[in-house]
């Protein structure tokens, strides 16, 4: 099923961008380091448990033209707010992406993560269709805002019962200083994963904050 | 009789062929013949049998001048005044220069011609038949022969009668050479067509009593200018103006965005407690957003852009003026082909 649909939406993504504008935007590329504060949200039948605390992490991307391909490491010791036992949260992503417009983005790719508690770890893993739309804020392109949803189109989880669905959403403010190569970024996501019957639903949000560089 | 046949025959092929009509030029011999031997009436008509063929048994104009010359004297004797000065007349306007002989003509006649000379104003031009020259700074050179001391206007005038410059306006005597370098009157070369040169000779009332006219079929060499350097292309031009597009892509993607982070979260994970940073993230896009659509409003001045074109344009006109002028140098050395007509006289004194 996850080869079938990531067959089907390769090949949109092929489709789309052999309509692209033939001379997008000049290559790009970038490299970040991420702090962050993440809140994650952890709801079974029987109760919620709640966990928050600071995540570090690296992104990185590349644009030829029309096609790029990016990746984002994470993890942190979230606790537990209500101070039982706190967990890991390690998470990562690579995306292949294509610009059919200037401002619009479409990502495929899959994302991981994982849940490490003394109890055992929980893995999911989603295969996320993304849109991401991105405007400039200035004439000279050195301010951006962007806005970035998904479709997990397949997902795994290592428990008891299947995966169900998942999304998410991600918006922020990008600023590059000007005649530099550094870029800071602050954006905030929240994504919510569910298995079957909702008999566990995980959802994180984190506010980001990273700072690069990048042309 | 039979016999007789072939010699008949033999006879008529062998004699000399009847006397055809006599040429102008042997009637004007015999006219002289008759001249001398004072039978006037018969010089006179044979002349006149002899000026009036025409074709191309015609008499060369020096002939016709000697047999105006034997017409007017024999006339003189016979006491036919007008018929004298008609022919003396003929003369002069023919070649103003001419004289007729004093050893063949008796003191009356020649000093009668002299008169009529005088009082004959008119000019004859000699031009070459074909000359080249540069316009400018070379010249084309006619000589003016004049029948006797008058005022003459030489002049190149166009087809229509407009005079084009004129060359020379005075007296002349004998003779005189005038010059045209080609150009018009506002010192411009002047372009291929007809034109012709004009010498008025005005009579002794200060009325233009004859009118020469020479047409000159002018031909003009083909200039090579250089291409006038065409305006820069509007896309090479920068927009001087911001337009509404980037002002409306900052307010769609701050505003519409940094309001779906701040909204959206409690949509998508309803079972979740979004954090309040959304509000902090959603808030910071949407100032951003107005910000940015506020600054990128449409009709702004670049002025960067504006100094940019001024250059781009700046920079067309000194090649657009260099150009304009290097071709104006090349116009002026158009090189002109002069071949002249046959020269027409217009008498404009009444009969």
């Amino acid at each position: 099923v996850i080869l079938r649909r990531a067959a089907a939406i390769l090949g949109l993504l092929v489709l789309t961008a052999g309509n692209v504008l033939a001379a997008q935007e000049r290559n790009r590329w970038m490299a970040a380091g991420i702090v962050g504060l993440a809140n994650v949200t952890q709801s079974t039948t029987l109760d919620t448990t709640k966990l928050s605390g600071p995540v570090v992490g690296l992104e990185a991307g590349i644009r030829f033209r029309w096609a790029e391909l990016r990746g984002r490491y994470s993890q942190g010791n979230l606790d537990q707010d209500e101070g039982g036992e706190g967990a890991d949260l390690v998470e990562g992503e690579l995306m292949l992406g294509v610009w059919p417009v200037k401002p619009l983005a479409l990502r495929f790719g899959p994302r991981a993560r994982s849940f490490v508690t003394p109890a055992g770890t929980i893995r999911w893993v989603f295969w996320e269709a993304r849109a991401r739309f991105e405007a400039s804020l200035s004439r000279s392109a050195s301010v951006w805002s962007y806005f970035e949803g998904w479709y997990v189109v397949s997902g795994s989880v290592n428990a008891a019962a299947s995966f169900d669905n998942g999304r998410g959403i991600e918006g922020g403010l990008g600023f590059q200083i000007p005649s530099t190569p550094l870029q800071v970024r602050a954006a905030y996501r929240i994504d919510r994963g569910a298995l079957q019957d909702d008999v566990r639903t995980e959802g994180v949000d984190a506010l980001m904050l990273s700072i690069g560089v990048g042309r | 009789m039979g016999r007789c046949w072939p010699l008949c025959v033999a006879v008529v092929l062998a004699a000399p062929p009847i006397a055809s009509a006599q040429s102008p030029s042997e009637l004007v011999a015999r006219a002289v013949e008759a001249y001398d031997d004072l039978d006037l009436a018969t010089a006179v008509g044979l002349i006149r049998r002899a000026l009036a063929v025409q074709g191309p048994e015609t008499l060369s104009l020096h002939e016709e001048l000697r047999a105006l010359s034997y017409l007017g004297a024999a006339e003189f004797y016979r006491d036919n005044q007008d018929s004298v000065l008609a022919a003396f007349q003929r003369i002069v306007k023919s070649d103003p220069r001419f004289q007729i002989d004093d050893l063949v003509f008796p003191p009356e006649v020649t000093s009668l011609f002299a008169l009529v000379r005088r009082d004959t104003k008119v000019v004859r031009a000699e031009v070459p038949a074909v000359d080249r020259f540069r316009a400018g700074s070379e010249r084309w050179t006619a000589q003016l022969y004049a029948s006797s001391y008058h005022e003459i206007l030489a002049a190149v005038a166009r087809a229509d009668g407009s005079l084009l410059r004129v060359l020379y306006s005075g007296l002349i005597g004998d003779s005189l050479e005038i010059y045209w370098d080609g150009l018009d009157s506002a010192r411009t070369p002047v372009g291929a067509g007809r034109y012709f040169l004009t010498a008025q000779s005005t009579g002794r009332t200060g009325n233009v009593v004859r009118l020469l006219r020479v047409p000159l079929d002018v031909s003009a060499s083909e200039i090579d200018t250089v291409p006038l350097p065409p305006r820069p292309a509007d896309s090479l031009f920068l927009p001087e103006r911001t337009s509404r597009g980037p002002a409306l892509e900052a307010l769609a993607g701050g505003v519409i965005g940094g309001v779906a982070v701040a909204l959206l979260p409690s949509a998508l994970a309803s079972d979740t407690d979004p954090s309040a940073s959304r509000f902090l993230v959603g808030g910071a896009m949407t100032i951003a957003g107005f910000v940015g659509f506020f600054k990128q409003r449409g009709g702004q001045p670049i002025a960067e852009n504006i100094a940019a074109n001024e250059a781009l344009i700046g920079e067309w006109r000194l090649r657009y003026g260099d150009a304009a002028r290097r071709n104006e140098e090349l116009r002026a050395q158009v090189d002109l082909e002069i071949r002249a007509g046959p020269p027409t006289l217009v008498d404009l004194e009444g009969p």
